[in-house]
């Protein structure tokens, strides 16, 4: 059984959302949009790029998908269908996981844009549109999109982790683990933090970002990811995760 | 290798609480082996034990001959007492999934089961009723015609049809001769005449390990023995 | 449990007793009977097992059972099939009805007839 078939299965279990809901999400988004650009033409804007921040918190959001990923197994019962497949425990949790990603992935890359056009427009609407400027505003979105590859994988593996404990006896690892998310929030407060101020020219923001910070954080987050990912498997080969320890 | 699962010695807990104490008997092949015993009594406790989904406090098995891993489950089908496949499949994507997923999966086979369920293309597994998912699950476990059948109360809950369906696919699978069954359930009707051997539960514990032949010229009947064993 | 009509035998089984005894018992008794013909195809052993709800071992063993008196056999890729020879059925009808008697006999001494009495009674007795 390869990891594609069961990243199939896996997709699967994303439930689909009902036309209904895309609607109003979908109606919500262009909504906003227009009433931006609105109050854009009326001048109550000054700062479009701070809407990076929305995608900032996106990164976060990695936590969230691979909690689900985890959590469903059991609340939807699921689990003990998945678990007596005939795979070795690291390819379900690696189909697991990286279909957990390419939904974040995904949701990201959609916001990305969606911001992107935001800037676009609202720039548009408060005149004085040039490439150049636009260009120099996106530039905070890729740094953000650095620092989204960088911890991605391991917000995803620490949600799948949280999701995997039935039980509140696990707190203290929980509270451990939200402790690591904190602090590399505050490193990335700090590496980001700068270019929201007036003060940042945005023409600097990739040549300013710290890669030494950047790299050291990739490295110690791939490694936790990789880390919390053994550990999973093992458990799930005792037969003690997921299972009501 | 006649012998196909083997328990030994098992003990489980759960925060402090016995469960299983001491719980030794094997399965051989093309054996139908019914675990009987009240609800509660840790029955699922012991099947998922038995397949490797948990480990014991104490004991030992052997799948096989060998401990339980996830190269176990090519051999071995496992339908749990509750759960999905799959909540979001309509029938015909979980059967293309089953094709993809097991090494073995005969279609005719999962078709004949669920020939009579009715279940509409177009709904999704959890749309379905009790007894369609039922026949789907066994149909699924069947398909795969697995050395080794573990079923957990796959009959509780289930409308007359189904319970037949299930009874019939399940006789269909030891038809084979080289198939084994292991199911647990707490109640009898329809199924009396299925195992050769019987297994009965109590307190944690075997209570009794016999021929089934051997427990109705004993005690008269299957319900007999289990009434009478239980009172005590 | 509700009877079940296959192949011109028509199955009860009681599950106080041993099912494979009952298996091989009506099957007997409805070849003496006549109720079913020579020749005639037997469910599969798995056909039995689902009809009846009982182990296919259990129908195995009874099918196996018949065959060594003869009253069933098997041809190789084609099924099991009733007898070809009336002999055997003709030895069944007399091993029931034996049977029959001496349990006839046994009820009547019991109750206290002599032979000559019940010779008797079944002179005037309708027979059907």
């Amino acid at each position: 059984m390869t990891v594609r078939t069961l990243m199939d299965f896996e997709r699967k279990g994303w439930a689909k959302r009902t036309c209904w809901n895309k609607w109003i999400k979908g109606g919500t988004l262009i909504l906003w949009l227009g009433l931006s650009v609105l109050f854009a033409y009326e001048g109550w804007f000054k700062e479009p790029r701070i809407a990076w921040l929305a995608l900032f918190g996106m990164i976060y959001s990695g936590v969230g998908f691979g909690a689900r990923a985890t959590v469903r197994e059991w609340k939807e019962e699921k689990l003990y269908w998945w678990l007596s497949l005939p795979a070795p425990r690291e390819k379900l949790l690696l189909a697991k996981a990286l279909v957990a990603l390419e939904r974040w992935a995904s949701l990201f890359a959609g916001v990305f844009v969606y911001i992107a056009l935001y800037i676009f427009l609202v720039d548009l609407a408060m005149g004085g549109w040039s490439w150049h400027q636009f260009l120099l505003q996106l530039q905070i979105g890729f740094a953000e999109v650095l620092l989204a590859i960088a911890l991605g994988p391991f917000l995803v593996m620490v949600g799948m982790l949280l999701g995997s404990f039935k039980k509140s006896s696990s707190k203290l690892i929980v509270g451990l683990l939200w402790g690591l998310v904190i602090t590399a929030l505050n490193l990335q407060v700090n590496l980001v933090g700068l270019q929201f101020s007036d003060k940042t020219d945005p023409a600097n923001i990739i040549a300013n970002l710290n890669y030494v910070i950047l790299l050291a954080e990739g490295i110690v987050s791939y490694g936790l990811g990789f880390l919390i990912f053994k550990f999973i498997s093992h458990r799930l080969k005792q037969g003690k995760l997921l299972t009501g320890d | 290798m006649s012998e196909l699962l083997r328990l030994d010695g098992i003990n489980k807990g759960f925060r402090g609480q016995q469960v299983l104490t001491d719980i030794s008997f094997s399965i051989g092949k093309g054996k139908a082996v019914g675990l009987l015993g009240p609800n509660g009594v840790g029955k699922s406790t012991l099947l998922k034990i038995a397949v490797g989904l948990l480990s014991p406090d104490k004991g030992e098995v052997r799948i096989f001959g060998e401990p339980p891993s996830w190269q176990a489950f090519e051999r071995v089908a496992f339908l749990p007492d509750r759960g999905h496949f799959s909540r979001t499949m309509k029938l015909n994507e979980a059967l293309d999934m089953a094709l993809r997923l097991y090494p073995v999966f005969d279609l005719g086979i999962a078709e004949e089961i669920l020939e009579g369920a009715k279940i509409p293309a177009q709904a999704s597994i959890s749309e379905l009723s009790r007894g369609q998912e039922a026949r789907l699950n066994i149909a699924l476990c069947v398909a795969r015609k697995p050395e080794l059948l573990v079923l957990d109360e796959p009959f509780a809950g289930l409308d007359i049809l189904s319970r037949e369906a299930m009874v019939d696919a399940v006789i269909g699978a030891i038809s084979t001769g080289v198939q084994s069954v292991l199911i647990s359930t707490h109640d009898l009707d329809d199924v009396e005449g299925v195992f050769d051997e019987i297994i009965l539960l109590n307190d944690g514990r075997v209570a009794l390990n016999q021929e089934a032949e051997s427990v109705r010229a004993k005690y008269g009947s299957l319900r007999q023995m289990y009434k009478e064993l239980m009172r005590v | 449990m509700e009877s079940i009509q296959v192949a011109g035998i028509t199955f009860k089984l009681d599950p106080t007793k041993p099912f494979y005894e009952q298996i091989v018992e009506q099957v007997r008794g409805a070849l003496a009977r006549g109720e079913v013909a020579l020749e005639v195809r037997m469910p599969s052993v798995r056909e039995l097992a689902q009809l009846l709800k009982v182990n296919p071992n259990t129908v195995m063993r009874a099918y196996q059972d018949l065959e060594r008196s003869g009253l069933l056999v098997t041809y190789r890729g084609q099924g099991t099939f009733t007898t070809t020879k009336q002999e055997f059925i003709d030895n069944i009808r007399q091993e029931l009805a034996d049977k029959a008697i001496r349990e006839f006999s046994k009820a009547m001494s019991q109750l206290g007839f002599t032979h000559e009495q019940v010779l008797a009674l079944m002179e005037e007795a309708d027979y059907q």
